[in-house]
């Protein structure tokens, strides 16, 4: 049985991966012809390393008898879908997507209902960590004021997944 | 759809097309954990769907596409979809959209 601690340092590696791809992508300065070709390569790259890393492991520590590994990895490989309830059955009154600047590296999709209410998912793209979306469940008071219906949660897709899993009307994994 | 852009200051792309469906399903999916490619669908009452591709290996980048049942129930693009940034997108729109620019910030 495989340590939960070996795993997370065996996570940690694609650290390496990351920081090649962050070299790649600095080259940008030197071919500036090229500069946005070289950031999107390598994004790519840090992205499907990560994913065949965790997947290989999978196949090599489920032969050694890994509890607590496999369903990890099996989780970061498999497609996920986060069901957003709430919004089932309103009627849109309007909806749009916003980039606050062009150094921003965050965007907001909106959504505002008939009912007064309106969900605000936030896109936030760090060069360092993984792209992040935080969903909001707003409701516009009488003074015009937006008020939060739920607390608002944050993660990736597949966490949301996982930690919404069931428990809050927010989130729900569908199979595929 | 309708746009606002000016400059390095707050793009607002309004999806005119969906106000006033009635939303059966809204969905935020990825193919893999990490993946830096992610859609948002949203499938109404009449059988249509809006469909965002969002690609986030650099720069946010959407692909907007309509779709609607076919004659066998197949969802099939109903116009061309479009593919760009927040303030690409906005700028082909023209200035015919109502702002909101700065709301979302503090909403967060």
């Amino acid at each position: 049985m495989l340590d939960p601690k070996a795993w997370e340092t065996i996570n940690g590696f694609t650290a390496n991966a990351k920081a090649a791809t962050e070299r790649l992508g600095k080259l940008g300065v030197y071919f500036p012809h090229n500069k946005q070709q070289l950031a999107d390569a390598a994004a790519r790259i840090e992205a499907e390393c990560d994913a065949t890393m965790k997947s290989l492991l999978t196949e090599a520590l489920t032969g050694a008898g890994s509890e607590s590994a496999e369903p990890k990895a099996k989780a970061a490989a498999k497609p996920a879908r986060l069901m957003i309830e709430e919004a089932s059955g309103k009627r849109i009154r309007q909806f749009y997507l916003e980039e606050l600047s062009t150094e921003s590296r965050e965007s907001y999709l909106a959504v505002e209902f008939d009912d007064g209410t309106e969900i605000v998912i936030d896109i936030n793209v760090d060069v360092v960590s993984r792209p992040s979306f935080g969903i909001a469940h707003h409701v516009l008071d009488e003074d015009g004021d937006v008020r939060p219906l739920k607390e608002r949660i944050k993660g990736s897709i597949s966490s949301l997944v996982e930690q919404q899993d069931g428990r809050r009307p927010f989130a729900r994994e569908v199979s595929e | 759809m309708s746009g606002r852009d000016s400059g390095s200051k707050p793009a607002l792309l309004v999806i005119e097309e969906v106000a006033g469906k009635c939303i059966r399903q809204l969905s935020l999916g990825e193919p893999y954990g990490g993946s830096q490619e992610i859609d948002l669908v949203i499938n109404f009452d009449d059988g249509t769907q809006l469909a965002i591709d969002i690609d986030m290996a650099s720069r946010l980048s959407f692909e907007i596409e309509h779709l609607a049942p076919d004659s066998k129930g197949e969802m099939e693009p109903v116009k061309k979809s479009r593919k760009g940034s927040i303030r690409a997108l906005a700028r082909q729109d023209g200035n015919r959209g109502k702002s909101k620019s700065g709301t979302k910030g503090s909403r967060a």
